[in-house]
Order: C-alpha cells, then sequence, then structure tokens
C-alpha cells in the first residue's frame, strides 16, 4: 500500500489501529462465505469523526472501502474487493442510549446483537431481530443485511426495528435518518440503506425499537412422517388465525445429522419435525398451545412435544441452534442457500429441490423458516475434488431459478453480496436493476463504496467500479 | 375522464387530465408528458392532494383509478395483491371476505386508493398494533417518468435481493413515480376485539396511563387521546362523566387478540385509569369506533351533511364534519407532528397553550403509541385577524416539534399561511441524498414537481 496514505491514515487512528502486513490482513480477507479477497488495508475506526476523516482521506485518493462487523455473513457483503480498504467497526462497540419512555436505544454498529438485549433486559426488554449469529454479529452487519432470523414470522426482520441511522456517506458527511421516531417526512433513506450491504455508506450508530419481554414464551416440537405434513401444518396454523413466533422445520437427514451431533431428543425415524414457539400475554394461551396441538394432530402429527420448562425449551431450541455446525461436520464443505417462497409453496419446492439434489449427486439438508417461506437447504461438498464445488454452485442457481419461478426471492435473509451476483436477473429486469443502481449513485455516485457487491455488472455501473470487482474475487480464490 | 376532471392542488388546476386504464397506457402518458417537459401531479382519490407544497408546474393531472386490478387474495399466505387504483374499502373488504384483515387504517376509506395510501405512508391509529405502511407493504411495482415499467420486492414476508426499493417508494409522495400495483400483507382476524374508552381529567393523566400500558405486556391495538370535543367523531354512547362539551380529553385503548387476553386488557387499563367511567366496546362496535377514528385524518374537504353529530352510520367523512361543524366552520388549518413518543404530549400541551389566548379553536388526536400528533385548528369566519396567529402558532410548534428530533407537517390549510411556508419544514442534511436520487430517477421534474420535502 502506498505509504503515504498509510501515514495519513495512521495520523488518524492512530499506529495501532491501521493494519497493513500482509499476515494480518489475511485475517480479514474472508467472511463465513469463505472466498478470499486480500484488502489494502484494515483501519479500526473507533467514533464517527474517524469514519469522516479516513473516509474523506480515502475519497480523496480515490480508493475503495469496504466496512465490516465481524465477518459473519454469508454472502461476501465483507470481501474487500477491487483492493479496497477495510473499515472495521468492531470497536465502535457501546450502548450509547437506552430510552424506555421512547422505546428504543441507540446503540454504535460494533455491539454484538446479543448484547443489546442483554443491556435491555434490566429494564424487561429486548431487541427482536435474533439472527442465528446473533452471539457473534454485529448490530451494524445485521442492519447492513437486513438481517432475520427464526422469530421474524411474528416480529419481523431488522429493518423493521431500526428507527434511525446516524450515516457517514461516501463522501465522508455526516447525515441522520429517522430519528427516534422514524415516521419522517421525505423519501425513506433508512428504509433503503437497510440490507444494502454496506454499499451506500457506513451506519455508525442505529436507533433501534425495543420491545418488553413476552410475559409468557411456549415451545412445542411437532413430528411428522413427512415435510409435506409438517407444511400442510404451517398453513393450518396460519389459516386458524395464529401468528406463532417461530415456525422453524427440519428435514429427515437435518435431523439426524442434529442428532448425530448434538442428541436432543428429536425422533430420527421422523420425515420432518417443526419447532413452535408462540409468546404473548398468559392469558388463553394454555387455549392456544392446546389448539395449536391440535391442529398438528389433526394434520397427522406423529407426536406433540410441549416444553414443560425451561430446560425443555432450551433443548428443543438446541437442536435448532446447532444445525449449521451439525452439518458442517459431515463434510469438507456446503453450499447453504436462501431462497424464499410464499408459504404455501414450501412442500412443493422442497421436493424440486430434492430433485435437482439427486440429479447433481449432491446431498442436500434443509432446515426451513417456514412461516416466511424462507428455506436454507445445504448440500454437501467436498472443494478439495475438481468440478465439485462448479456443481454445488450449478445446483445452487438452479434451486433459485426454482424459488424465482414459484413466486418467490433468490435471498431472503443473507443477502447477494457476491455470491449471488449472477442470481439477480432471475428476480429483477434490467429497469429493475437500473432504478437500484439510480440509488447506488446518488449515495455513492464514486463507486467507491463496498464495489462489486448487490447489483451485477452493466445496468450502468458508475465509473466501472463495480468492473473489475468480480474479478477480484476470483482471482484470489485459486 | 370523469371524476378528477374538478381535482384541485392548492387552488391550482391542470389543463389536463388523464386517466390511464392500464399501465402501458399510464407509461406512455408519463414519456410524453417527460418528453414535453410537463409538470404532472397524481391522484388517486383526491383525499390528501393538500399535503405538500403548490406544484411548480402542473400541466397534466393523472389519475390512477383506472388502475384497479382486481384485488388477488392469498389468504393462506396472507398477501393481497391489489392495483393502485382500488379503494381502501373495495380492498378491506376482498381481505375480509377471505377472513382475513387487511392493516390498513387510511382516513376516508370510500375514496382514498391503495395506491395513495402507499405513496403518502398515511396509516391511522390502528397503527400502533399493524404497523407502519412501509413495514405491510411486501412488494409494488411503478411506472417511472420515463415512462418505464420496474417491480420491486413481491410476495414474501422476507426479501434481501438488491435494494429495498418498496420502502424506497412508499411515502415517496409520487416524486419518483407513479405505483400502480401493491403487496400487502394481510392479518389473520382476531378472535376477539375490544375498545377502551377512558375520560380523562387532563393530558397529564393521559401521559400516565398510556406510558403505564406501553410499558406493559398488553401491546394495544390501539392507542389514542383525542381533544374533547372531536369525541363526536367516535359516534358511542360515551361515558356520563364526559357527557358534557366541557370534559376532558378522551384515550381509547384498542386490542385485539384472544378473548381471554382482551379480558385481561381491559382489567388492566381500567384498574389503572381508577376504574370507573370507562366505556366499553367490543367486537364490530370496537371496530366502527376505530374505523371513525380515522376521520380525524381526513383531509379537509368539506361534505356537506344536515345530520346531527354522532347520528348515522355511514361514513367517516360525514363524521369528521360533524364534528367539525361543532367547532365553527371557518377554513381550517390541518398539522402533523411526528416526535418521540413521550414527547406528544408536551406538544399537544403546548399546541393547546398556544392557540387559547388568540382564540383559535383547536382539536387533536395524539398517537400515544405511534408519537404522532394530528392537530385540526379553525381560523375562525374572520380569518383575516387570525392568520398572524396560526403563522406563529404553526411556527412555535414547528420549533418545538425539531427541538424533540421530530417534524411537524402541514397537512390542510397551507393557504392560511404566508406565502412560502414550507408544508414539510426543513428538510436537513439527507435532503442532499433524496435530490440526488430524484435527479435520477426524473431528472426532468416531472413527477410532482416541487411538491415534496426540500421542494423535491
Amino acid at each position: 500500500m502506498d505509504d503515504a496514505l498509510l501515514k495519513e491514515l495512521r495520523g488518524i487512528v492512530g499506529r495501532d489501529n491501521v493494519l497493513a502486513g500482509t499476515v494480518d490482513l489475511q485475517t480479514y480477507e474472508y467472511d463465513a462465505w469463505g472466498e478470499r479477497s486480500l484488502p489494502r488495508a484494515v483501519v479500526f475506526l473507533r467514533s464517527t469523526a474517524e469514519a469522516v476523516s479516513v473516509v474523506k482521506t480515502l475519497g480523496s485518493g480515490g480508493v475503495p472501502f469496504v466496512p465490516r462487523g465481524f465477518g459473519t455473513g454469508v454472502s461476501g457483503g465483507a470481501l474487500a474487493l477491487s483492493g479496497a480498504v477495510v473499515l472495521e467497526l468492531c470497536r465502535m462497540n457501546k450502548i450509547l442510549e437506552v430510552d424506555v419512555p421512547n422505546l428504543c436505544v441507540v446503540v454504535q454498529p460494533g455491539v454484538f446483537n446479543w448484547d443489546v438485549s442483554l443491556a435491555l433486559a434490566p429494564y424487561g426488554y429486548y431487541y427482536a431481530p435474533d439472527p442465528a449469529s446473533l452471539k457473534a454479529s454485529s448490530i451494524g452487519g445485521n442492519i447492513a443485511e437486513n438481517a432475520g432470523g427464526p422469530h421474524c414470522f411474528k416480529y419481523g426482520v431488522t429493518t423493521n426495528h431500526v428507527l434511525g441511522l446516524e450515516l457517514v456517506l461516501p463522501d465522508g458527511e455526516i447525515v441522520w435518518v429517522g430519528g427516534k421516531n422514524a415516521e419522517c417526512p421525505g423519501l425513506d433513506l433508512t428504509g433503503v440503506f437497510v440490507g444494502s450491504e454496506g454499499t451506500l455508506g457506513i451506519a455508525t450508530a442505529a436507533i433501534l425499537r425495543i420491545l418488553k419481554r413476552p410475559e409468557t414464551i411456549r415451545t412445542m416440537l411437532g413430528v411428522f412422517a413427512s415435510v409435506e405434513d409438517a407444511g400442510g401444518v404451517v398453513s393450518a396454523i396460519v389459516a386458524a388465525g395464529l401468528i406463532p413466533a417461530t415456525l422453524e422445520l427440519m428435514d429427515r437427514r437435518t435431523i439426524g445429522a442434529v442428532e448425530d451431533a448434538l442428541a436432543c431428543g428429536y425422533p430420527r425415524d421422523a420425515g420432518a419435525v417443526l419447532l413452535i414457539e408462540v409468546d404473548g400475554l398468559k392469558d388463553g394461551m394454555d387455549e392456544t398451545v392446546e389448539q395449536i396441538a391440535a391442529i398438528c394432530r389433526e394434520n397427522g402429527a406423529l407426536e406433540v412435544r410441549v416444553a414443560k420448562d425451561e430446560a425443555e425449551r432450551a433443548n428443543l431450541w438446541r437442536g435448532r441452534q446447532g444445525t449449521f455446525p451439525s452439518i458442517t461436520r459431515l463434510s469438507p464443505n456446503y453450499m447453504s442457500l436462501d431462497g424464499t417462497v410464499p408459504r404455501t409453496m414450501l412442500p412443493e419446492t422442497l421436493r424440486r429441490v430434492e430433485a435437482v439434489a439427486e440429479s447433481y449427486g449432491l446431498p442436500v439438508y434443509s432446515v426451513l423458516h417456514a412461516g416466511d417461506g424462507n428455506l436454507h437447504p445445504c448440500f454437501l461438498y467436498d472443494g478439495t475434488k475438481p468440478g465439485e464445488k462448479e456443481k454445488a454452485e450449478a445446483a445452487s442457481m438452479e434451486v433459485l431459478r426454482i424459488c424465482a419461478e414459484l413466486g418467490g426471492t433468490v435471498s431472503g435473509e443473507h443477502g447477494i453480496g457476491v455470491e449471488k451476483l449472477e442470481a439477480m436477473p432471475l428476480v429483477f429486469s434490467e429497469n429493475d436493476l437500473r432504478a437500484q443502481r439510480f440509488v447506488k449513485d446518488a449515495f455513492d455516485p464514486c463507486g467507491l463504496c463496498n464495489p462489486g457487491k448487490v447489483l451485477p455488472d452493466g445496468a450502468g455501473a458508475p465509473h466501472g467500479a463495480a468492473g473489475g470487482a468480480r474479478a477480484g474475487a476470483r482471482v484470489s480464490d485459486v | 375522464m370523469s371524476s378528477g376532471a374538478a381535482l384541485s392542488i392548492h387552488g391550482m388546476t391542470a389543463p389536463a387530465t388523464v386517466q390511464p386504464g392500464s399501465v402501458r397506457e399510464l407509461g406512455e402518458a408519463l414519456a410524453r408528458a417527460s418528453a414535453e417537459r410537463l409538470g404532472v401531479c397524481i391522484a388517486g382519490g383526491g383525499t390528501k392532494l393538500a399535503w405538500g407544497n403548490p406544484p411548480e408546474r402542473f400541466d397534466l393531472l393523472v389519475c390512477t383509478q383506472g388502475l384497479d386490478s382486481p384485488c388477488v387474495v392469498d389468504a393462506d399466505d396472507l398477501t393481497m395483491t391489489v392495483g393502485a387504483g382500488v379503494t381502501v374499502a373495495e380492498a378491506r373488504t376482498r381481505a375480509r371476505a377471505e377472513g382475513r384483515v387487511l392493516p390498513l387504517d387510511a382516513g376516508e376509506r370510500e375514496r382514498a386508493t391503495v395506491g395513495g395510501v402507499a405513496a403518502t405512508g398515511d396509516q391511522g391509529a390502528r397503527g400502533a398494533g399493524y404497523g407502519r405502511v412501509r413495514d405491510l407493504t411486501l412488494g409494488l411495482k411503478a411506472v417511472l417518468a420515463d415512462g418505464t415499467e420496474v417491480s420491486f420486492g413481491g410476495r414474501t414476508m422476507k426479501n434481501v435481493a438488491g435494494y429495498d426499493m418498496t420502502k424506497l417508494f412508499v411515502g415517496s409522495f409520487g416524486t419518483l413515480g407513479v405505483i400502480t400495483e401493491i403487496t400487502f400483507r394481510l392479518l389473520p382476524r382476531a378472535d376477539a376485539e375490544g375498545l377502551l374508552l377512558v375520560p380523562l381529567a387532563s393530558l397529564e393523566e393521559g401521559k400516565t396511563l398510556a406510558a403505564k400500558i406501553l410499558d406493559s405486556n398488553l401491546q394495544p391495538l390501539a392507542l389514542e387521546v383525542i381533544s374533547p370535543c372531536s369525541t363526536a367523531l367516535v359516534g358511542a354512547d360515551l361515558p356520563s362523566r364526559h357527557a358534557d362539551a366541557d370534559g376532558g380529553p378522551l384515550l381509547l385503548a384498542g386490542f385485539a387478540g384472544h378473548p381471554a387476553a382482551l379480558d385481561r386488557f381491559v382489567a388492566d387499563v381500567s384498574r389503572w385509569s381508577g376504574g370507573d367511567g370507562a366505556g366499553f366496546l367490543e367486537g364490530e362496535d370496537a371496530e366502527a369506533a376505530m374505523d371513525a377514528l380515522a376521520g380525524f385524518s381526513a383531509a379537509a374537504q368539506p361534505v356537506d351533511t344536515d345530520e346531527a353529530p354522532g347520528g348515522g352510520s355511514s361514513g367517516t367523512t360525514r363524521r369528521s364534519e360533524d364534528w367539525v361543524s361543532c367547532r365553527g366552520d371557518g377554513p381550517r388549518l390541518k398539522a402533523r407532528a411526528m416526535v418521540p413518543i413521550s414527547e406528544v404530549w408536551a406538544l399537544a400541551r403546548m399546541a393547546e397553550s398556544l392557540a387559547g389566548p388568540t382564540g383559535l379553536p383547536l382539536e387533536y388526536r395524539i398517537g400515544a403509541a405511534r408519537g404522532i400528533l394530528d392537530l385540526w385548528v379553525g381560523s375562525g369566519p374572520d380569518s383575516e385577524e387570525h392568520a398572524g396567529s396560526l403563522t406563529t402558532w404553526a411556527t412555535a410548534l414547528r420549533s418545538a416539534a425539531a427541538a424533540t428530533g421530530g417534524r411537524l407537517s402541514v397537512t390542510s390549510g397551507l393557504e392560511l399561511l404566508p406565502e412560502g411556508f414550507d408544508a414539510w419544514g426543513e428538510a436537513g442534511a439527507s435532503s442532499r441524498i433524496m435530490k440526488a436520487i430524484k435527479e435520477r430517477f426524473d431528472p426532468g421534474r416531472t413527477l410532482n414537481p416541487g411538491r415534496f420535502v426540500g421542494g423535491l
């Protein structure tokens, strides 16, 4: 890296907060997606003021940059392409204000998702979005990816809980969007920033909506002979006018994998299990639980287990929370998909996923946020064997095509990043992509902010910044 | 072209009106208008044309009522896809027929279109439980100024493919494109619904009670406080303590859910409010009263009526006019403040204390869970005399809202204020990005030019 620039960056944030040695940089050359691309440097930001100075300095040199939290994203969103500098936000990790009368909390981007709820616990509140990575992922990253989680069916995703943001724009200017009352006349810039995968600027503070901890939580497990039966129950529960907090579905192979790894007592001979959680006032809760159990039984449940206490509840959840680690044990690599379809299309989608897996000769393990129609089939492969990864990629594309065909979309919560750029045309026309490029261009006319993500090439890429990006990923992948 | 012909915006009418019968026709009309550098304003039912600033140019009015592709309700998936020109009332009826709830709580439902609600983001009292319009919109289609058709989002609850353009378009006030079709999230119908009417001695009492409810597990569907005279809006048998016109404000706490949970809600709120004097409406009565509440957000499009206050069961328009008639019939200024929820009370008190000495009749509706304060101020028969006081009132309230990090918009009666008084107030630093977005979507400033925040 250019010595003068390095010196300037060190002048802003201090010597210890800039990494430029190859070994240091290698720690930051990948995220949870797994592909690699070496950043030009890593700068640890400790304040909004530092973010402004650093962004302005990089801008004047035409150097691209990537905001990054803890790198838990699974679509390559935090990958530093085109020789970008990583702006690491993990040290901006303070909870700035808990404002109970206004039902919000103000946090810095590097706070762990889980820590927000921990800080709110003494007040009887929590922060609802709960991606599986909640103990390892940052609020800034959750905002960038519009993270979901198993409780979205009732409570919505990250965007439904972000009231306002302090942004450092790609030219270094600070603006606030939204506020403690998110209702604010003007274009909904908060709405468009959440889920923009770090391509429109850096969120240096966030106002988040907080919710009262539910008075009662009841968790149960429905055991079914087939995924179809379990899917039918999901529809029947909704048809009965119930909105559980959670409706998580796991297929037979996944149950086996989880049992092998964790032995949490899921029945191995089942075709599917459905983890159901309801929460709310204690009044009427017993009846609601009984009603759901009855719906399960009427729709072919082999067994319905209702957790009697916190320990049993934790055990039922243990299997779900350990799903991906359990699958990881089975194979050197796996490719996890994130397609989403209208809820009623889930059984058909899964049937077709099975067919795809069979035609490619790849084992597939599926776990689903069934209430949201969001499915995560995981194709197992061995990346050391030539052609295996390509096979998994081709199978994945086919699944995403199926999701799009059935009226769904290619990503429900993981993001496009670099991983799914090629899938974007499955759900967007040239005109749709052009309109999205307008937004990118309005925020980041020089194309310096996280280049090469979200929007595929063409569609009027500004200054060709995105052009070289893709190639960067592939080259470093070798 | 029929009904739109008479629609005016701040006294301006367009020399031409078009009501496209299809998305293709709309695209052709907009492409032509852009090429000819016309200024185009857009109307659905025309219920919110009083919002915003006067257009810089107004050469063509586009009415969206012909974009009325039928509602497609997917009851199992809890979604509805509907043409922008369909009225909220029609869409709600269709959802209801399938046992679902379309969670839009707009005023003047018989005229307001779903497209207009999406373009303005206007949500009513039940937004406390339902959420904001942007959170209920899963996807939409629109035609841009150059006539190109775009489609964003979809029919799924979760969708992170690309930028969240749906959010960008909801509430964009027709400045980026004309919304042609929307997919909304539906809710199941609750087993029980109820509305508690609690007479208050003062706003202070309301603040304490509302804070208690919001800091509980009760999760109200609606939590509003309305000024004494506006209680005619609710059209219900009011508690006796409240019968005379000098009664205090009224708190309305709505709930939907399991019957046992409703009982709990009623018991808790009644206990916290001191018990006696509260009224209770259940089921369809509760729903009707909450529907009537939306009349408060109805734009000032006077409809003559001879019926007595509270009488009749028809539209909210009539009810709101009944209500207004109890405070004289001069021109009215309407404003909406959006502030952190705990700040609405001080702002309401300030609105009262500023209006009192100058003799301006004032009514309010406080969205206690939404941080929204709707204000109606009558200027009296001699509006000349009151013009100065109105300006002082609006300016002072706007600064007070801004001091809390909030905003105040004038939603009707802008002509009562001095020329140049901005309907939205200071745009703030983020206005630069809004302008940059507008420049790219609509470089010729064809759509609603100058009407939105920051002169967008």
